[in-house]
């Protein structure tokens, strides 16, 4: 075989592929943790110098002109999609059971192979961007945009996963928490500690269900879950039900309605008449079993859980400069920043032991979030220039 | 219920559609036959754009939640913007398979209907939401447009044993704005992640398959930049890009990594 440059494109990514499986072998998934600040930082500044200074200096040196030219670029394309084409269709459980496995593909961004396409990617991509921009010519700046705006987010935003940590912090209402755990389930202290002073939820209307035997709800197209609506008639698998009230925040004892102040979790009361007998039906929490009604042997009528339509923490902060009486609101969609921190809403949930709702915030310290950031702005500019660009046919023929 | 106005639309939008076919191919050259097969696509699409309208004001949020409702959307574009490319190559084939395409994902939609309810979960109420999945149901459309334009170069360089370059640079034209719209709604979907969930790419299934799609559209680009002489290879990889596209779109659920991912939807 020639060893031209199409041939070089094409073996290439399969040299690399094999160092990749090698070094799995030999020493398991990538090292990321080796990659914290400062050496991120120093690896991509000796990344940029290497790029800049071997196109300064080798301009005529054969690895440098193919680093620059199409063949490159398509080859480490290649190698990437090949690595994103794993991930895509072998399921990534990060557990280790068959050779596969051992090779990093049930945890492909932990493995060498991923790495390496990455630095391919960032060396090719890197060389041609420098060819085009020296010396500057306006007509490229977009062209800039685009390759220079990819580089910088994926040299940031794959090495600064070293730093990036992310924990989860469960605080029940009224409590003070200042630790948490991260996605390895290590215990972290970040320093400040949150008091949930407040944890407010609002939920949708709640919806009347079908299950079958087994307790699954049916399959929307044989029935959909109807919101409850009082005065409305409904049809339900040939019977007519009618909604005559909906009580919140009650529950059924011994066929009768009870109304309870303060339950500790959502509850409604539907209660209907189907044919001619008056019905009760009520969801069920985690103190007080649902009451639910046998349509026919096969199907049951049931109050379905209600879903939140909004849920968010007002938390009091404590911080090493002190404490404050303020209040700081997090909701979904709405993190709050504390120093270096981010802290999002993430879920909740209620236990039996516990009166009040449990809040689950997750802090994120992503130190180099605004690098990426910026990379991100300059792909967003190009990607909106390439919007309008065109070949233009006559002239091509 | 709004949704089971549909019927009705599709009747209608088909009938449009296929008058305006039927009129294209007479080849009549009559003034007003020329404006009836511009003018009866728009109206067409007019009808299922008020559909949606209707549907939105009905479910008190922008219907964009579930597969059959993205469908909508992708039938509006997809029926606008091959007319427009229309309009400016008068592309028979392109007319008709723009109509055929639309009307199909309107037919699954009739066929499987996913009535909804109003509710969105809170990560969904985000300003980001629109604008994300509408630029993604915009670029799926073009590059659809894309795909079927390649699909009549193919057709045409059997026909001609010679290439059809001039379907080439055309779907080429299709793929530029296709793919930066693709680009714009990644970046979209990635900033709202960072907001609501902290991370802006966590590698969910449908994300990885975003990003397959958009390197395979890459890689057509360059391909086509760096190496015009290719265009066999070009033409094959345009239509492989597009399968890709389907894939992420329609498929997931049906990969064995696809199970959990929180784009499936419904
Ligand atoms: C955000 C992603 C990217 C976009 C939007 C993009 C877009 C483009 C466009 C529009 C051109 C044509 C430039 C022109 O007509 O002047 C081009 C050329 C090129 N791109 Fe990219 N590209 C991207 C990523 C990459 C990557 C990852 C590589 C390499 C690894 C690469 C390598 C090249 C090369 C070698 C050329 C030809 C340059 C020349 O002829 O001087 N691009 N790219």
């Amino acid at each position: 075989m020639k060893l031209n440059n199409r041939n070089i494109a094409l073996i290439i990514p399969l040299i690399l592929v094999l160092i990749g499986i090698c070094l799995q072998f030999w020493l398991g998934e990538f090292p990321l943790h080796l990659f914290k600040f400062p050496v991120n930082l120093i690896v991509i500044i000796q990344l940029i110098l290497i790029i800049i200074a071997s196109y300064i200096f080798l301009r005529k040196n054969k690895i440098i002109l193919f680093l620059a030219s199409g063949y490159a670029a398509l080859s480490s394309m290649l190698l990437f999609a090949f690595v994103v084409i794993i991930m895509a269709i072998y399921p990534q459980t990060g557990q280790i059971s068959n050779i596969l496995d051992k090779l990093g593909f049930s945890n492909i961004i932990l493995s060498w192979i991923y790495a390496i396409s990455v630095i391919y990617l960032l060396l090719s991509l890197g060389t041609i961007t420098v060819k085009r921009i020296v010396p500057f010519k306006t007509k490229n700046l977009f062209f800039f945009l685009n390759h220079f705006g990819l580089w910088i987010v994926l040299a940031f935003g794959n090495l600064s996963q070293a730093d990036k940590v992310s924990i989860s912090i469960t605080v029940p209402e009224a409590e003070t928490i200042w630790y948490g755990y991260d996605k390895k389930n290590n215990y972290v202290e970040p320093d400040f500690a949150i008091e949930l002073t407040k944890f407010t939820i609002e939920f949708y209307p709640p919806k009347l269900g079908l299950i079958d035997n087994n307790g699954n709800l049916l399959n929307p197209k044989i029935y959909q879950p109807r919101e409850i609506i009082k005065a409305h008639s409904l049809n339900i698998i040939n019977n007519d039900v009618y909604v005559i009230d909906l009580i919140e925040n009650a529950i059924v004892i011994n066929d009768s309605i009870r109304r309870v102040a303060g339950l500790p979790e959502k509850t409604y009361i539907a209660v209907l008449q189907i044919n001619t007998d008056t019905v009760y039906l009520q969801n069920g929490t985690e103190f007080s079993p649902p009451v639910i009604y046998e349509i026919d042997q096969n199907y049951k009528l049931v109050i379905l859980n209600p879903e939140p339509k909004y849920f968010g923490s007002e938390i009091k902060l404590y911080t090493k400069s002190g404490i404050t009486n303020e209040i700081h609101k997090i909701e979904v969609n709405k993190p709050l920043e504390i120093g270096n921190w981010k802290v999002y809403q993430t879920s909740y949930f209620k236990t039996p032991e516990f009166k009040g709702y449990v809040s689950v915030f997750t802090a994120v310290f992503d130190p180099w979030l605004n690098a990426t950031y910026c990379g991100i702005a300059l792909m967003f500019i190009g990607a909106i220039s390439l919007i309008f660009k065109r070949k233009i046919s006559k002239k091509e023929e | 219920m709004i949704w089971k106005l549909l019927h009705i639309v599709f009747i209608l939008f088909v009938f449009f559609w296929l008058t305006g076919s039927i009129l294209l191919f007479l080849k009549r050259d009559n003034r007003i036959l020329k404006k009836l097969i511009v003018f009866l696509p728009l109206t067409a699409n007019i009808l299922l754009m008020i559909f949606i309208g209707l549907l939105w004001s009905e479910l008190e949020r922008p219907p964009l939640k579930t597969m059959a409702e993205t469908r909508l959307w992708y039938s509006v574009f997809v029926s606008l913007i091959t007319w427009i490319v229309f309009l400016q190559t008068k592309s028979k084939p392109l007319y008709l398979l723009g109509f055929i395409m639309s009307s199909v994902f309107l037919l699954v939609d009739i066929l499987n209907p996913e009535y909804q309810t109003k509710n969105l979960m809170p990560a969904l109420q985000s300003p980001w939401f629109i604008p994300h999945v509408v630029i993604y149901m915009i670029s799926y459309a073009i590059l659809a447009a894309a795909c079927l334009t390649v699909l009549i170069g193919f057709v045409n360089t059997i026909k001609r044993k010679s290439i059809d370059k001039q379907s080439i640079t055309l779907s080429m034209n299709l793929v530029y704005p296709g793919f930066a719209l693709l680009s714009l709604g990644m970046i979209m979907g990635a900033i709202w992640a960072k907001i609501a969930w902290g991370d802006y790419w966590s590698w969910d299934p449908k994300e990885t398959w975003a990003l397959l799609t958009w390197i395979f559209y890459l890689i057509c680009i360059h391909l086509h930049h760096s190496f015009p002489k290719k265009q066999k290879l070009l033409m094959l990889l345009l239509g492989l890009s597009f399968i890709v596209l389907i894939i992420t779109w329609l498929g997931i659920r049906y990969f064995p990594t696809g199970l959990n991912s929180i784009h499936v939807y419904g």
